[in-house]
């Protein structure tokens, strides 16, 4: 930590291009959005434009059929992903660590999903849980797991998970390089003097790795959940938010509202909801890791 | 470290993401090697009978594939080097420093992002073209270094608090200044979550396609939204899209190849203790 | 010090990289005159090849086509409508055209049109089509493909059944159809390829509205919610419910729909001419066409026109109806028509035997006074959209009945 205690300029400047990028270019877009989003301002029907304060919010709460479901949607879909994603990622880290032929190999492989464009994911995921002729169910079948053909994608309980297992499957790499980079950092002697003490691998890495790493694991799961909370084109590819609203976010209602139904105001106030329950999740989240991560001081 | 690799947690693991990584790729592969009127058959063949590199001549010859390739490999490239550049300042600053606004501005960086991209479309599709600089590969590379520049802020500085700020001490000691510490001492050490932060925003911007299908036009198309564009309101194309698909990925995973040794860099260089 | 010059030699390099984008930034200015043209393709190619005698017709005008793929052509459109950037002409659906007039996107076409010599070379339905219930046009006629019913020839021979004529011989065949051809307990093959996701209200008013019911009455009220339309819906439901369609029809798509007929999952498709090419390359001969079937008042076949509108702010107007005009022409209009797979409707062609001797096309044009056009409302686009495909995926999933589906239908088609 930082002894001085005098007003230090360098900061700043460090921060001045970041700061400046931002603010010019997301920052006027922002504050229309959140403007816009008191005013009914359809673009079917400018002329009818009108301030409205807050009706487009009640009406979301009390009268929108589709707000809730997308919500609760919202809610498994980020929970259910990140945490999937982390513990696999976790564990496949792990794995890649340890010194084995072939292993350049191997950790290029696993980027694939990774970098794989979401339509062609959108696409491979749908075919594999394709109702009609699909790979699984043949699979599933052969093991005598199902009896006959299960219409994934169409029935309102099976949508939204095949979404989430597309959705981790295309986030491992990410977290697996970010958590491989931090183990690299570790330093190799607290494991040689602990295996000197007696400790097991276990213990190894419940107590030296886990706490190297952590505050990488803090900013990247903290970043992942952003992005999976923001993720349209998977779901809107694979299935429109269907069947009904089983499989419908917060963020690809949004975009419905406000791109396809052209309802900006509208859909400005969904994002903005939206927007308010990831900060007060992500407020809480890094109030909670303080102490791991670092990031925030106390 | 040798270690007896035990069945468990080591053979079947790999086994299993192996498999489930390059399956729904294989099928990819696959289909973009059969005739056209195999693709969807009566018969479900998962192998083509009569394989066939139509797809990729096609690819090659009748589209602009090549060039949408090369629109993305610039504009990634050059994302990564003005959010690499800017980000590494101020993960920096946020990690050396500790001042008033600090705090807020940490959780500045991250609640901007927030807002669904989709509601910034049309007002930056205004401010672009208004610049003047819609349509180029410019006002991507704009928008993306915009869109990577939190993250990496974030991830930089979760990296730098790593690094024992001792090592910069003693530099200091030595008559480092400013400068010379971050880019002498604490820029190598960064190595391996430097790469990996860069691919990061690489890949970002190569996935992206939101911004992409909106403020390009023919000249400037980047690869995915050529992909998706081989999607027609009553057609898809999947010859071109399975052969574009694997064309798009190839050599990313190649040049990953070649970077990754970076991340094995570990504590050779320089040293953290001792 | 290694690291240093690299990062130099990056910074160059990237610096050169740029450059080149600045300069092309730089708008040229061009001596002659240029009409940009934005359009989706129908089939790959097609409007390029269609379009090449335009500069010898017009040498100096420059026509600068430029396809926008269709996933993200109304968002542009949009876009560029609010930012100012709509080229000079664009292809468009009828039912865009309120909000493009709410956002004064749109010129008028009616003295263009009025002064026109070969104006009746388009039928009156057409000019009607692109007026779309306004008080001027303020479109042009461009292209047509009218829904008909596609038949797996060696299934309908197998259950010794005749193409469907009525509505009741439609569901019969739906249920005639549906079989277990491998005796393992599950159905194989289904009656009906059922299209419950977005775009599937085409082939749903087709088999519904057909008993008399339409969207409006003529004065201009909401006329969907009747208990015939309760119960036509009902029936049409019930395709699904009773297992005549394949288990992922609720969110069945496009693709899904042909890629299901296509590869023998359901013996019968509604769709039109576009898909036609793709379908003879995998079934060959083994598919026939039929029109829609009749209900109690006769036939209802949705069609989907296109039309071209010429942007308001446009600084080449003349130019630009010019080439309305010359797209329009025999030459043009067939070229179009043959490469893309679309009906043609401008007079001489309508009568050249490449097409009235093509089975798809004569099925698309034998019964052209039963087309219908849907209504050009503020809300059909959030309506088509959003509210039809979430609605009926509930109906056919149990959550709500028919009477219940109707009513939401006619509240949102109604609202303001």
């Amino acid at each position: 930590m930082m002894k001085k205690k005098k007003f230090q300029y360098q900061p700043f400047i460090l921060l001045a291009p970041a700061i400046l990028i931002v603010i010019l270019i997301i920052g006027y877009p922002v504050v229309r959005a959140v403007v816009l989003s008191l005013y009914k301002y359809d673009l079917t029907n400018l002329q009818g434009v009108k301030f409205v304060g807050l009706q487009n919010y009640i009406d979301i709460f009390t009268k929108d059929p589709a707000f809730w479901p997308a919500f609760k949607n919202t809610v498994i879909w980020v929970s259910v992903t990140v945490i999937s994603q982390l513990l696999l990622s976790l564990l496949l880290a792990n794995i890649l660590n340890k010194f084995f032929i072939g292993r350049g190999i191997v950790r290029s492989v696993v980027l694939i999903p990774w970098v794989t464009p979401c339509v062609l994911i959108s696409l491979m995921w749908a075919w594999i849980f394709n109702g009609n002729y699909g790979v699984m169910n043949e699979i599933l079948q052969k093991l005598h797991l199902i009896n006959e053909n299960v219409a994934w994608i169409a029935q309102s309980n099976t949508a939204l998970w095949i979404q989430i297992l597309a959705m981790i499957w295309q986030g491992i790499p990410f977290f697996t390089i970010m958590i491989l980079a931090a183990m690299q950092s570790v330093p190799r002697e607290l494991y040689e003097s602990a295996s000197v003490d007696g400790a097991s691998r276990i213990k190894q890495y419940f107590y030296i790795t886990i706490p190297g790493i952590a505050s990488t694991i803090v900013s990247t799961v903290m970043i992942r959940l952003i992005w999976v909370f923001n993720n349209v084109d998977i779901i809107y590819t694979m299935t429109g938010g269907g069947p009904g609203y089983s499989s419908l976010t917060l963020s690809v209602y949004t975009y419905l509202q406000a791109q396809k139904s052209m309802k900006f105001g509208y859909g400005s106030a969904v994002a903005i909801i939206g927007a308010v329950f990831m900060s007060i999740v992500i407020f809480i989240y890094l109030r909670i890791t303080r102490e791991q991560g670092g990031m925030i001081d106390k | 470290m040798r270690q007896r690799k035990s069945i468990w947690t080591f053979y079947i693991p790999i086994v299993f993401f192996m498999v489930t990584v390059l399956f729904p790729f294989a099928w990819i592969l696959l289909t973009s090697l059969k005739e056209k009127k195999e693709m969807f058959s009566a018969e479900f063949h998962f192998l083509p009978l009569e394989p066939t590199l139509n797809s990729y001549r096609e690819l090659f010859e009748k589209t602009d594939f090549i060039h949408n390739m090369w629109n993305s490999l610039v504009v990634s490239f050059v994302t990564v080097l003005i959010a690499g550049i800017v980000s590494f300042m101020a993960g920096y600053a946020l990690s050396r420093y500790r001042f008033k606004i600090r705090n807020g501005l940490m959780y500045f960086f991250l609640l901007l992002y927030l807002v669904p991209s989709t509601l910034l479309l049309i007002p930056l599709y205004t401010i672009f073209n208004k610049m003047g600089i819609l349509h180029t590969q410019l006002c991507l590379i704009i928008a993306y270094s915009t869109y990577s520049i939190p993250y990496s802020v974030w991830l930089t500085t979760g990296f730098i608090n790593q690094v024992p700020y001792e090592l910069e001490e003693a530099a200091a000691l030595d008559g480092c200044n400013l400068f010379q510490r971050m880019i002498r001492i604490v820029l190598p050490l960064l190595r391996p979550a430097m790469v990996a932060s860069l691919s990061f925003i690489f890949i970002t911007s190569w996935n992206e396609y939101t911004y992409a299908n909106m403020f390009t036009n023919k000249d400037s198309r980047t690869v995915t939204v050529a992909l998706s564009n081989f999607m027609s309101q009553y057609n898809i194309r999947w010859d071109l899209i399975t052969a574009g698909g694997i064309i798009v990925v190839i050599p990313v995973v190649i040049m990953f190849v070649i970077v990754q040794k970076d991340l094995i860099a570990g504590l050779t260089a320089g040293g953290v203790k001792g | 010090m290694k690291k240093r010059i690299k990062k130099l030699l990056s910074i160059t390099l990237s610096a050169c990289m740029i450059l080149p984008v600045f300069s092309v930034s730089v708008v040229e200015a061009k001596p002659e005159k240029t009409i940009r043209v934005w359009y989706w393709e129908d089939n790959d190619g097609s409007y390029a090849d269609a379009y090449d005698t335009w500069s010898e017709q017009y040498p100096d005008v420059n026509l600068e086509l430029e396809a926008i793929p269709w996933n993200s052509y109304h968002d542009t459109l949009i876009a560029a409508a609010a930012s100012g950037d709509l080229p000079d002409v664009y292809k468009i659906q009828p039912t865009w055209i309120p909000e493009l007039r709410s956002l004064n996107a749109v010129a008028k076409l009616d003295e263009y049109i009025d002064s026109w010599e070969d104006k009746d070379t388009i039928p009156e339905s057409m000019w009607e089509s692109a007026r779309a219930g306004q008080e001027e046009t303020y479109a042009w006629p461009h292209s047509l493909v009218v829904l008909y019913l596609y038949c797996r020839k060696s299934y309908f021979e197998d259950a010794g059944l005749e193409y469907p004529k009525t509505m009741d011989e439609f569901y019969q065949a739906c249920e005639a159809l549906t079989k277990d051809t491998d005796g393992d307990g599950s159905t194989d093959i289904y009656g009906f390829s059922m299209r419950g996701a977005r775009g599937g209200h085409f082939m749903w008013a087709g088999l519904t509205l057909n008993e008399g019911i339409d969207f409006f009455d003529d004065a201009g009220k909401v006329s969907l919610n009747t208990p015939e339309m309760v119960e036509a819906n009902q029936k049409y439901l019930d395709i699904y419910q009773k297992g005549w369609a394949p288990k992922t029809a609720p969110t069945d798509g496009y693709t899904e729909i042909v890629q299901n007929f296509e590869s023998g999952v359901t013996g019968m498709l509604v769709h039109h001419l576009n898909s036609a090419k793709e379908i003879t390359e995998v079934l060959g001969d083994d598919v026939d066409v039929v029109a829609l079937p009749e209900g109690a008042a006769g036939r209802y076949l949705p069609s989907e026109p296109c039309h071209w509108a010429v942007s308001a702010n446009s600084e080449s107007t003349e130019e630009a109806v010019n080439f309305l005009k010359y797209a329009s022409g025999e030459e043009a209009h067939k070229e179009l028509c043959k490469n893309a797979g679309l009906v043609p409707f401008v007079t001489p062609v309508t009568e050249d035997p490449e097409f009235t001797g093509d089975k798809f096309c004569a099925a698309s044009m034998e019964y052209l006074d039963d087309v219908q056009i849907f209504p050009v409302v503020n809300t059909w686009g959030d309506w088509s959209e959003t509210v039809w495909p979430q609605t009926i995926q509930r109906a056919m999933m149990g959550e709500i009945d028919s009477a219940e589906m109707i009513q939401i239908l006619a509240d949102n088609l109604a609202r303001e």
